[in-house]
């Protein structure tokens, strides 16, 4: 079994490895920026990328979106698009760990990164004042040379050891765009990062951070989770409508990062850069502890969801078969409800706007909404399995003198066990597997885990197929775990005798 | 009911087929009524006589006691469940059976 | 000797939204019964034999077990229903348990015998009902009639006062309709008290000592079964002993289809496969008693109903004629051919009074 799965493994590396190769056929070559009316661009989502280049490059209109860097960046090298249409720091760190790509001389629009507050926000004027010091004394400067740099020695944040008199900035930050704003082995890194924890210093505030998707930052701090939001965020008119944002600690430009067509791959041993990758992947900065972290979260989210969402599911089915007429409504109607919701945006509801206004950590919310969200499947799928109990095994019991909860409890629950357990063992493993959407909500669980590593290393091999392998032996441990108590509950499978007696 | 009738001078051939009873028993009466007068010599065929009640038997029995006075009458080609008719009613030594 | 009274039955009713089943039944059982329940489909039967342990809880009336009200609002149901055995027409056996657990489970679970107790009494009862090879089976490996005699053993384990047997056989195979009448049948012998609905007459006439023939949503007749079976009181009950067929026809005028009724005879006589010599004998008696007698008497507005009765069972044929009124006297008033044709036609001509009161003429078919 084991031995199997290894060279599954490998097979999907090689075929990985060798697959971009074939894709990579014609180069195009670009000498300005109208060369490109034809090319395919990638872009981030949420970004104003698209608005820019159809500015600069007048036919543009061929756009792919990725929810991370790193995932355009893949995208770049292996010919799935032209260009990567991202901030310049991006594109520059992105240069200096691949060699095959290089950045477009020309710029597409310069741009501005700032802070972005609620509306009124009295943090507002406060970090522009500090933001304006810093910019003339020289320290934005500084911390542009640390970062951008190749150092990776003097990138380290300052610790927050004053005093904090005067509260807590809760920031909602983005993760995936190195050097501007990443994460490491100890958590954020980066020259926002550390011009946030100065600017809080200033101010004697303790800043308290929360990673979180790009798509759900302005969430965040409409719904009061965020004091402050950062990642590289662009000033913008559309944006200043529903945010105010600080002055800009950062000038920076659009910049279209492609392939350098001069760059001739060396003929690296495959072994070795297997060996390179697995060390960039897990060994740097200690990243496999970051997986079995986010390990952790996902095992505790399926397991309190799985527990929670049986009981759950077992009160609603009662409730709809035992209940009053306007129960049964209630019941079936939530049941629809839930099941007509994407889990993702369901999640959502719960964190930004449901508990929008409290203070609680989005693990439990995590939990809470996959716990609802498996309890209306499970409840169906008890549902199910008591309608195919005979009606005449419940009048059987009855007629012996059980009690409608002991007929309930030792003749028909037993059977109907039979019929929704092999339902239910799917549907809980399908549900571990959906709870890799939970970084929408800032829950660091396998899958965000694997995507920040993938933001770090650029490399999509590792991570992925890591995590793939990861959710495959999970489902696989509780499938062979769920069959044996299949097989503990099916009456056959035990040996032909009468417990407890001299027969 | 069919009824079937040959005048050849003065001889009347009536053939009936099917039931002669309630319903059908005046229709007989009615026929032999409007041609026996100047009839010596009446034949009933009852080849395709099914059934026969007593209303049957009543318009045979006049026709019968009308002849007597102007001549003769004869039943023919009588079958079984007829004939048990005329034997278990006296009939049978009244008419004249062929 | 005077007899225990176990359930007693008062003007109970069952209705359901779209048919009312039950009427109004009134009966006493007692200790040592064993009642058969008898009667066309559709007549309540089984709705008598389910509202008495409360699985269709009645419409109106009450039921009492050994004078405890099983139909009371605040009964201990669960505990009444101990005393009372259930066997069904599907089994429903505990698919989920072997056939000794089946037996095993409710006096454990509901008398708190040990598990060695209920074992050596189930072990026991199986060899009573010739299974206890099967004991460590499951219902799913039995056949119909062995399930049923689990079922009947699980259902003896209770120990309980009297067993209601509903359709017990109805579902079997026909060849294994016998192994469960003969463990009924010595369950009888024991002195168990039992209520029986069932379609096999002659195992009801055997096994029984009281007959309850439903139907009209009541006990329409409650008898031995010499009674019930050779001499029953009251005419549906004969109509469903005799199996009997019927043909009806009502005359209201002086002008009434006579070709339409005799065919309607006809029809029924090739219907039933009566034999040619009975289905002119069946005319006969219709033309000459009913049209060429009776109805010249009846007046301006005719009452004339006339019936045919053709039993299945002894393969004979009545035809009863009711009419109002004067007494009619064949041998004075009827005229002598049609009188002659008339008693060619029968074997016995009776009179009588119908239930409404009616003469009534009663003739045996030749």
């Amino acid at each position: 079994m084991k031995k199997k799965f290894f060279s599954l493994l490998v097979f999907l590396a090689t075929l990985l490895t060798v697959l971009p190769c074939f894709a990579a056929g014609e180069q195009k070559v670009f000498k300005t920026l109208n060369d490109f009316s034809e090319a395919r661009f990638s872009t981030y989502s949420g970004s104003t990328a698209v608005y820019h280049t159809q500015n600069a490059i007048p036919h543009a209109n061929n756009f792919v979106y990725y929810s991370t860097i790193a995932d355009a960046i893949v995208a770049l090298k292996s010919n799935k698009v032209d260009a990567f249409v991202c901030d310049d720091p991006v594109a520059r760190l992105a240069v200096s760990k691949n060699p095959a790509l290089k950045v477009f001389p020309e710029p597409i629009y310069p741009d501005n990164y700032g802070f972005a507050f609620p509306k009124n926000s009295p943090l507002t004027p406060q970090f522009n004042k500090i933001i304006q010091k810093f910019a003339s004394d020289g320290t934005l400067q500084k911390l542009k040379d640390i970062w951008l740099g190749s150092d990776e020695t003097k990138k380290i944040l300052p610790k927050q050891d004053w005093t904090g008199k005067n509260g807590t900035i809760r920031c909602f930050h983005d993760y995936t765009s190195e050097p501007i704003i990443y994460v490491g082995s100890d958590g954020p890194l980066g020259y926002e990062m550390d011009v946030l924890l100065r600017i809080a210093k200033e101010l004697d505030m303790k800043v308290e951070l929360t990673m979180c998707e790009f798509d759900g930052l302005l969430a965040a701090l409409q719904s009061g989770k965020a004091d402050v939001i950062c990642g590289c965020m662009s000033i913008m008119p559309e944006r200043k409508n529903v945010v105010d944002f600080s002055d800009p600690h950062y000038k920076a430009a659009l910049v279209l990062l492609i392939r350098n067509e001069a760059y001739v791959a060396s003929e690296e041993n495959f072994f070795d850069s297997i060996i390179a990758s697995f060390n960039r992947t897990f060994i740097v900065e200690n990243r496999w502890k970051l997986i079995l972290d986010g390990l952790w979260v996902t095992i505790l989210i399926s397991a309190c969801a799985g527990v929670g969402g049986l009981l759950l599911g077992f009160i609603l089915c009662m409730l709809k078969r035992e209940g009053s007429k306007t129960l049964r409504q209630i019941v079936s109607t939530f049941i629809r409800l839930i099941q007509g919701t994407p889990i993702v945006v369901f999640l959502m509801i719960l964190y930004f706007i449901i508990f929008g206004s409290v203070n609680i950590s989005p693990l439990p919310i995590a939990i809470l909404g996959f716990t609802i969200n498996f309890g209306v499947y499970a409840a169906e799928i008890y549902n199910s399995g008591l309608d195919t109990v005979d009606n005449g095994q419940r009048e059987a019991a009855l007629a012996l003198g059980y009690t409608p909860k002991q007929t309930f409890w030792k003749v028909i629950f037993p059977q109907a066990a039979q019929h929704f357990l092999p339902i239910l063992k799917g549907e809980f493993i399908s549900m571990v597997k959906t709870t890799s959407v939970v970084g929408y909500i800032s829950v660091q669980d396998l899958t965000m885990v694997t995507d920040i590593i993938h933001a770090r290393t650029m490399e999509a091999f590792f991570p992925l197929i890591v995590t793939a392998a990861i959710y495959l032996i999970i489902a696989n441990l509780l499938t062979s775990f769920l069959d044996l108590i299949e097989i503990k509950i099916n009456p056959k499978h035990s040996k032909r005798t009468v417990k407890g007696v001299k027969m | 009911m069919i009824i079937d009738k040959q005048l050849n001078g003065s001889e009347l051939i009536l053939s009936l087929t099917g039931r002669l009873d309630t319903t059908t028993a005046p229709e007989l009466e009615a026929v032999i009524k409007e041609n026996i007068i100047g009839v010596t010599n009446l034949v009933m065929d009852f080849a395709g006589l099914e059934y026969l009640s007593s209303a049957g038997l009543r318009v045979i029995l006049s026709a019968q006691k009308t002849m007597n006075k102007q001549g003769e009458m004869v039943i023919r080609n009588v079958n079984e469940t007829i004939n048990e008719v005329f034997e278990i009613t006296g009939f049978i030594d009244i008419l004249t059976i062929e | 000797m005077t007899k225990e009274a176990l359930i007693k039955i008062n003007h109970l009713r069952k209705e359901y939204p779209n048919a009312t089943p039950l009427k109004n039944v009134t009966a006493t059982i007692y200790k040592g019964d064993v009642i058969s329940v008898i009667g066309p489909s559709g007549t309540g039967k089984s709705t008598l034999l389910r509202c008495i342990n409360m699985m269709d809880p009645p419409t109106s009336g009450d039921i009492y077990i050994n004078d405890e009200a099983i139909t009371a609002p605040n009964c201990q149901l669960h505990l009444l229903r101990r005393k009372m055995g259930m066997v069904f027409q599907s089994f429903n056996l505990f698919n989920h348990k072997t056939v000794i657990e089946n037996i095993m489970m409710a006096p454990m679970d509901l008398l708190g015998k040990s598990a060695q107790e209920a074992y050596d009494k189930g072990m026991e009862l199986l060899r009573t009902v010739g299974l206890a090879d099967k004991a460590l089976n499951f219902p799913d490996e039995l056949s119909g009639g062995q399930k049923q005699r689990v079922a009947i053993a699980r259902t003896l384990a209770m120990e309980p006062e009297i067993i209601l047997f509903d359709e017990p056989t109805s579902a079997l195979d026909p060849t294994k309709v016998g192994e469960v009448l003969e463990v009924i049948r010595e369950l009888a012998q024991k002195g168990m008290t039992m209520l029986i609905v069932t379609h096999e007459m002659n195992f009801a006439k055997d096994v029984s000592n009281r007959i309850f023939y439903m139907d009209q949503g009541e006990i329409y007749e409650d008898g031995t079964p010499e009674q019930i079976f050779e001499h029953p009181q009251r005419e549906l009950t004969r109509h469903f002993i005799m199996r009997t067929k019927l043909m009806e026809e009502i005359i209201t005028s002086k002008d009434f289809d006579f070709i339409a009724i005799r065919n309607n005879i006809d029809q029924f006589g090739k219907k039933y496969l009566l034999s040619p010599k009975s289905i002119h004998n069946m005319q006969v008696v219709f033309e000459e008693l009913c049209v060429q007698t009776l109805l010249p008497y009846q007046g301006e507005s005719p009452n004339l109903q006339f019936k045919i009765e053709y039993s299945d069972k002894t393969n004979s044929t009545q035809i009863r004629i009711a009419y109002p009124d004067k007494d009619f006297d064949l041998e004075e008033d009827m005229d002598m051919i049609s009188f002659a044709l008339l008693k060619n036609a029968t074997t016995s001509i009776k009179t009588a009074l119908t239930e409404n009161g009616e003469n009534e003429f009663i003739l045996d078919i030749k």
